[in-house]
């Protein structure tokens, strides 16, 4: 039986895409009687899936921003060195925890940095995960000089897809051979696509995401149907999701006059989407890859999207969906106007979407990856 | 005789591009008005702020003060009930009394609390907004509510180019009357001649700028240069400029044994760059109008650049350069293809550049921005 702990970088969320794999994985290896850990940051919130996993046998352990009362009281009297900190320190749980593996999640390349130099110092086994690299976020000279040491120090490296590996590695200017693909957990039915919802009424294409511009570009889509072209066709967007912007962009569409579009909300269930929609549209500026995209193929509907990130190495253009160069108002246009000449294809396309995903992933990618976990972490007890 | 206050936000640098205007604007004005400006407080003043308090405009770094007596008296209060400093902007605007204020940003955001200072001491304010990035940067939703109306209250908001106007009123939804686009003052004479460099071959770029990937695209010359296309070509790309990627920038040229690329450091006369160069490529990720692409032009040299802030409100594909649609490798290196297959054309695209900037650029570019902000003094002045 191993110790594994989970270092979680979320921050300002308790649960994201970013958490779904290491949280899945922890229930595998929980439910197969080894012992986990899970290092996450406060949050003030409901967190379900923190309750779910600590009924699961999971200790939490939650990292604190603001020192407790009685330490900040103590602080006063204090001189400036000896002051107590935050309890945001790994150190004391996981040395009393004696992992066999640490896998450091992040969210981004370098957010994991400080973990596992503590990793390093204390001789622990770690590996990481990341879940987003962008070439709008670099490292700069001495922290992609750290990163470097840490990537090459790890037992191994998992990305969410080829292009955010080899991002990285230009990132830190050196190679990362033990650097290989993890994929995430989704919630739709892995062998069977849905059936091909009514299209006499018009198009419905999902737009599914944080309602986050910066990311996820909705403001590139919104200028594309802005033009007369696309308000005369029979075509409907329907946004879902939450995030930062969720008031400004209903906002951005009226003042573009965009009139066929709605705004859905969070959706848990995501089967439903499916259900009625035909194509994913997905104007991304930056991903990692976007479970939206997995899980629309699955359910058999093409999909629309920006050749950012790993987006590419899922859809073949013009065969599954439909790429457009750059989250350019024009070329996305382009792309969505392909695909708009197509549109009696899509449900053929849909179904070779569906195959190519099964082709490319597990059917439990979270199994692979708590497999993963524990041969890693064997190896330091032979090693 | 008007108190003008220079708010210049670059916080992360103490000098760029974006600094020219405002300070060449704070040198016109010290002969007639009493002129200040509040800038980040570095351990030492940058040489070109020394040449400003030289002039008799005055410096206000932003620093934090608080006296002794409210420190002794925080120590007694709960966090939540301690006296907090005035901001640096407050202090400044409580100080030098001005009576208006031009707020000098290089982003989208980071006007905001010279702005709410303004409105709080009832300042009329413009603002010089420098750049508007689209991929990073994206205020939330009550972030574009408290801004909105502090940029349609602004008497005017300067853009560096068309389309950071347009992505901003798209950014904050809203349609900016107050809006004018302007331009920036460059580091080279207007009146330049450089005769086209000797020898032709082998064909010598130029990637002039900060070297920060995020913004200005580096990386995508290194991905483009290292396939064997351009490894067997006789051209050299020279980086001109630091910043905080130079290490990784040098160290991926030498890992991938990249021969014909150099990164040269810092220059500070341009036109020496120029005169042994062929064209200029930038790979921006964004902008708002890089005095480089000007300045090669001004110097009659072609661009390859990539279509982000006003790039290609000046190059015109085909014409005085090439234009990759986004800052993608692929696209950029499409559009530097073309440049190699109509390379025999540059040095009339390099004419046809210069009459670009002769028509497009105002060479008093200083001097009508000054007009233009006196022209709407309080009535006082």
């Amino acid at each position: 039986m191993s110790n594994i702990a989970f270092i979680s970088s979320m921050y300002g969320e308790t649960w994201g895409g970013s958490e779904q794999l290491w949280g899945a994985a922890a229930h595998v290896l929980l439910k197969a009687g080894h012992t986990v850990s899970a290092g996450v940051n406060h949050w003030d919130g409901p967190r379900p899936e923190w309750d779910a996993l600590e009924k699961a046998g999971c200790r939490l352990h939650i990292r604190e921003y603001v020192p407790r009362f009685r330490h900040r009281l103590l602080n006063r009297f204090l001189p400036s060195n000896r002051k107590i900190p935050a309890r945001n320190d790994d150190h004391g749980w996981l040395r009393a925890f004696n992992p066999d593996l640490v896998m450091v999640c992040q969210n981004t390349t370098e957010n994991g940095l400080e973990i596992m130099e503590l990793c390093q110092r204390e001789g622990w086994r770690y590996a990481t995960v990341i879940q987003w690299a962008s070439e709008y976020a670099w490292p700069d000279d001495s922290r992609a000089a750290r990163l470097r040491i840490a990537y090459q120090n790890s037992a191994g490296a998992f990305f969410v897809s080829a292009h955010n590996l080899r991002l990285t590695e230009k990132q830190i200017a050196a190679p990362i051979p033990n650097g290989e693909i993890a994929w995430n957990p989704f919630r739709v039915n892995y062998h069977q696509p849905l059936s091909w919802p009514e299209d006499a009424g018009g198009f419905k294409l999902a737009c599914v995401g944080r309602l986050q511009p910066a990311s996820k570009g909705q403001d590139v889509l919104l200028r594309v149907l802005s033009q007369p072209r696309w308000q005369e066709r029979d075509i409907k967007v329907t946004f879902f999701g939450k995030g930062i912007n969720r008031r400004t962009m209903p906002e951005l569409a009226s003042f573009l006059g965009v009139r066929n579009v709605q705004f859905g909300g969070f959706v848990s269930g995501v089967a439903g989407i499916w259900q009625d929609q035909h194509a994913l549209v997905l104007p991304s500026r930056s991903e990692g890859l976007p479970i939206v995209l997995l899980e629309a193929s699955l359910c058999g509907r093409p999909a629309i999207c920006t050749a950012v990130a790993g987006i590419p190495e899922v859809i073949d253009d013009g065969v599954t969906g439909f790429l457009a160069e750059a989250p350019e108002v024009d070329l996305f246009d382009a792309a969505l106007e392909r695909a708009w000449q197509c549109r009696d294809q899509w449900q053929e396309m849909g179904l070779r979407a569906a195959s190519k995903v099964r082709s490319l992933m597990p059917e439990k990618p979270e199994e692979h990856f708590a497999q993963r976990c524990l041969e890693l972490a064997a190896n330091r007890k032979i090693g | 005789m008007s108190r003008i206050l220079f708010v210049s936000t670059m916080a992360a640098f103490p000098w760029g591009g974006s600094e020219e205007l405002w300070s060449r604007a704070a040198t016109l004005l010290s002969s007639n008005h009493k002129v200040a400006c509040s800038v980040q407080n570095w351990p030492e003043l940058h040489p070109r702020l020394q040449l400003l308090q030289s002039c008799g405009v005055e410096i206000i770094p932003r620093k934090p003060t608080q006296s002794k007596a409210t420190r002794v008296f925080n120590w007694f209060l709960p966090d939540c009930l301690q006296w907090k400093a005035a901001s640096p902007i407050n202090q400044a605007l409580a100080s030098f009394k001005p009576d208006l204020v031009v707020v000098n940003q290089g982003g989208n955001t980071d006007g905001l609390e010279s702005m709410l200072a303004c409105q709080k001491h009832c300042i009329p304010f413009f603002n010089v907004i420098q750049a508007v990035p689209e991929c990073v940067f994206w205020p939330d939703d009550t972030e574009i509510r408290q801004q909105r109306p502090l940029y349609q209250n602004s008497r005017r908001l300067y853009f560096i180019s068309e389309r950071n106007r347009e992505f901003l009123e798209t950014q904050f939804v809203a349609r900016f009357s107050n809006a004018v686009v302007i331009r920036n003052p460059v580091n080279v004479p207007y009146d330049t001649s450089l005769p086209w460099p000797n020898p032709e071959e082998p064909l010598r770029l130029a990637c002039v700028s900060r070297i920060e990937f995020y913004a200005k695209g580096q990386d995508l010359l290194v991905d483009i240069f290292s396939q064997p296309k351009w490894r067997e070509r006789a051209v050299t790309l020279d980086f001109y400029g630091t910043g905080p990627n130079q290490k990784i920038l040098e160290e991926r040229i030498r890992m991938l044994n990249l021969t014909n690329l150099v990164v040269r450091g810092f220059v500070e006369d341009v036109a020496s760059i120029w005169a042994g160069h062929h064209a200029l490529v930038l790979a921006s990720r964004q902008e708002g109008l890089p005095l480089v692409l000007v300045e090669a032009f001004l110097c009659s040299r072609p661009a390859v650049v990539t279509r982000v802030g006003g790039n290609a409100e000046l190059v015109a594909e085909g014409c005085n350069g090439f234009v990759a649609p986004a800052p993608t490798a692929a696209l950029l290196d499409q559009a530097l293809e073309r440049m190699w297959q109509q390379r025999a054309d540059l040095s009339a695209m390099g004419v046809n550049a210069r009459r670009t900037v002769e028509q497009k650029m105002p060479p008093n570019a200083v001097e009508e921005f000054v007009k233009d902000i006196t022209r709407l003094l309080p009535a006082q002045a």
